[in-house]
């Protein structure tokens, strides 16, 4: 298969674009927070990361939540004043939002990126893989990303602002996101990587930003995406899908019921692509509109990805086999494979 | 056995449970709280850091010196020195600011400058651009500022470099004084760059304890041309280095203690997990 049209490998391509651009674009665009270019980016790009173009939209909630909105209501300020930047932030991420909806997690977010990248690392040593969770794992671990968000984004640095959380909560999320660890790794800063001792909330804080770090790691050898599935951008990105206008579309036919390989395929085990047989719009809360589903659908047009009404991408018999012959060939290709093609080798001469 | 989610939902727990102590006793948060505004009120001086309350600040020039007050977008505004304190008036802009004051004593010109941060809307101008400003004939220059959210730390190398009248001053002196006592010096190399590391020079400091405290230092040098000379000096907070309280050592222990968990978790449990190949 040319690799040229294979959408894993054009996807592939953008996502190392946008890793190098988010995490060491700085260069280009500027080293102040002031010279950033949205502040409000749809995806996990830290700020803390000097050398990166762009950062988070969940730091600016944070600080706002936590210096605007708390502290005026403490104060008993103008809460409308202090709600405005929230407002401005709020708008500027909807704006991009609007233009890629939830493929900024799987097209552009560096620690999507980086995840998928360990993945492969690990199919290269030939680590015994976990194609899919079962979904009943899945269903329980769909909460917890409503909670990080709903918690950690916004309710903490708000009960700092009013003083009734220790200071130190006032960037909760911040302080155990991956993304910061990973990202001013990447510069060459370790300072990020820490247990911090100044009080028990840092030192919880920062022991399970590490822990959580580690396991990352570990996990993302054999399972895909596995910080994703509890990320607060994948939730917040869940609140305002219907806004993009890229989206993942079903033309359900009596086949899907049987065959499932589109599930298969999803990173996020998302198994509703199958088995939701009524709806047209199948951009699921979870779904990063990455467009495996897609390139693994069978079936001519069953599923698309569309831009507003526009099919950008969409499901074909002849691309399929061909992808799916590239699947095989790349999956065989590892370490372990290798080691034992050259086992035999030796082996046979003696037969 | 479904190990996978029961682990995500004892990370989850952790982090409530922590939460939850600290919400739960108000008092522990309050004191906190009355803790972090007071540390806050020990260090409130005029610095770099992101403060919402700007101090007056400290001028060592006579009141007889004109000072001016650089805003983002270049503008300037005219200040007023009092028994050598100025203060700064509101801007309603976002970003750094600049204090520029300026003294001529017969041959001698000095200047004192003083880089601040304000609160207020957005200024949709780039902190370099009110750096890179010509604004004194002897200047020097932070390489770059302390970003937003930053500031000076002790045990860590920041640049400056010097300009005399827009051009960099190469091979010359710069000095950097604190006010706990240490002087350093150095050339400027041929970009007119000078970069120091900030002197570990706070007393009583005890390793595992956040210690706030920040204390001024300037950076200053001298230039002469036939009977004229410059004098300009640029003055700043540092802090001390969060090192002391934050330790990498024990953070890369902790994440490889991660690492190896999963690696274990997964290794034992892909037969019994909800994990299929």
């Amino acid at each position: 298969m040319n690799y040229l049209t294979n959408l894993s490998v054009i996807r592939k391509i953008v996502q190392i674009l946008a890793f190098i651009f988010f995490v060491y674009g700085g260069a280009v665009t500027g080293y102040y927070l002031s010279d950033k270019i949205t502040s409000a980016l749809p995806a996990l790009s830290c700020a803390y990361d000097k050398q990166g173009s762009d950062f988070c939209v969940l730091i600016p909630f944070q600080h706002q939540m936590h210096h605007r909105l708390g502290e005026a209501i403490a104060s008993g300020g103008n809460i409308m004043m202090a709600l405005l930047p929230t407002i401005i932030t709020l708008a500027t991420f909807l704006i991009l939002f609007v233009i890629l909806n939830k493929a900024f997690c799987g097209w552009i977010c560096p620690l999507g990126t980086f995840q998928e990248f360990l993945h492969m690392i690990g199919q290269k040593l030939g680590l015994q893989r976990k194609e899919s969770l079962e979904h009943n794992v899945v269903k329980k671990i769909r909460p917890i990303k409503w909670f990080v968000l709903v918690l950690l984004v916004f309710t903490f640095p708000l009960l700092a602002g009013l003083g009734y959380a220790n200071h130190d909560l006032g960037d909760s999320f911040c302080r155990i996101c991956p993304s910061r660890i990973l990202t001013t790794l990447a510069v060459g800063d370790t300072t990020q990587l820490h247990v911090d001792t100044a009080n028990t909330t840092t030192i919880v804080l920062s022991i399970f930003a590490d822990l959580m770090f580690g396991l990352m790691l570990a996990f993302a050898l054999t399972i895909r995406q596995p910080f994703c599935r509890i990320c607060p951008l994948l939730a917040l990105h869940a609140v305002f899908k219907k806004l993009g206008l890229l989206r993942l579309v079903k033309n359900a036919v009596p086949r899907c019921d049987k065959c499932g390989l589109c599930a298969k395929a999803c990173p996020m085990d998302i198994k509703e692509i199958h088995t939701d047989m009524t709806s047209k719009d199948i951009t699921f809360d979870d779904c990063t509109l990455c467009g495996r589903c897609v390139e693994f659908c069978p079936d001519k047009n069953v599923l698309q990805l569309k831009y507003a009404t526009i099919p950008i991408f969409s499901a074909n018999p002849q691309y399929f086999k061909k992808r799916k012959k590239a699947q095989t060939l790349w999956e065989k290709a590892n370490l372990v494979a290798y080691f034992r093609e050259k086992k035999q080798h030796k082996q046979e001469p003696k037969n | 056995m479904n190990v996978l989610p029961n682990i995500l939902f004892l990370f989850g727990s952790l982090l409530c449970l922590n939460s939850i102590l600290v919400l739960a006793t108000p008092a522990m948060a309050a004191q906190e709280k009355r803790d972090h505004l007071a540390e806050m009120a020990k260090i409130e001086k005029p610095t770099m850091m992101h403060h919402h309350v700007a101090k007056p600040i400290l001028v060592p020039l006579d009141d007889s010196a004109t000072a001016v007050l650089w805003k983002p977008d270049l503008s300037t505004l005219p200040l007023t020195i009092t028994s050598g304190e100025i203060k700064l008036p509101k801007t309603g802009v976002d970003n750094y600011h600049v204090v520029v004051a300026k003294q001529q004593i017969d041959n001698l010109k000095k200047t004192f400058i003083h880089y601040i941060y304000r609160h207020g809307k957005p200024s949709g101008h780039s902190t370099s651009k009110v750096a890179l400003a010509n604004k004194a004939e002897l200047e020097i220059i932070p390489d770059p500022i302390p970003r937003e959210h930053d500031r000076y730390y002790s045990m860590q190398g920041w640049s400056f470099i010097v300009h005399f009248q827009g051009q960099p001053l190469s091979s010359h002196p710069v000095e950097l004084k604190t006010e706990n006592g240490s002087l350093l010096q150095q050339n400027t190399d041929n970009r007119g760059k000078v970069t120091f590391v900030l002197p570990d020079d706070f007393p009583n400091v005890t390793p595992g304890k956040r210690d706030k405290r920040s204390a001024a230092m300037t950076i200053s040098t001298q230039h002469q041309s036939g009977s004229q000379q410059w004098q300009t000096q640029l003055a700043s907070d540092y802090s001390i280095n969060e090192s002391y309280w934050r330790s990498t050592n024990w953070g890369i222990i902790t994440m490889i203690i991660g690492l190896i968990f999963g690696g274990v978790f997964i290794r034992l449990n892909k037969a019994k997990t909800g994990i299929k190949k």
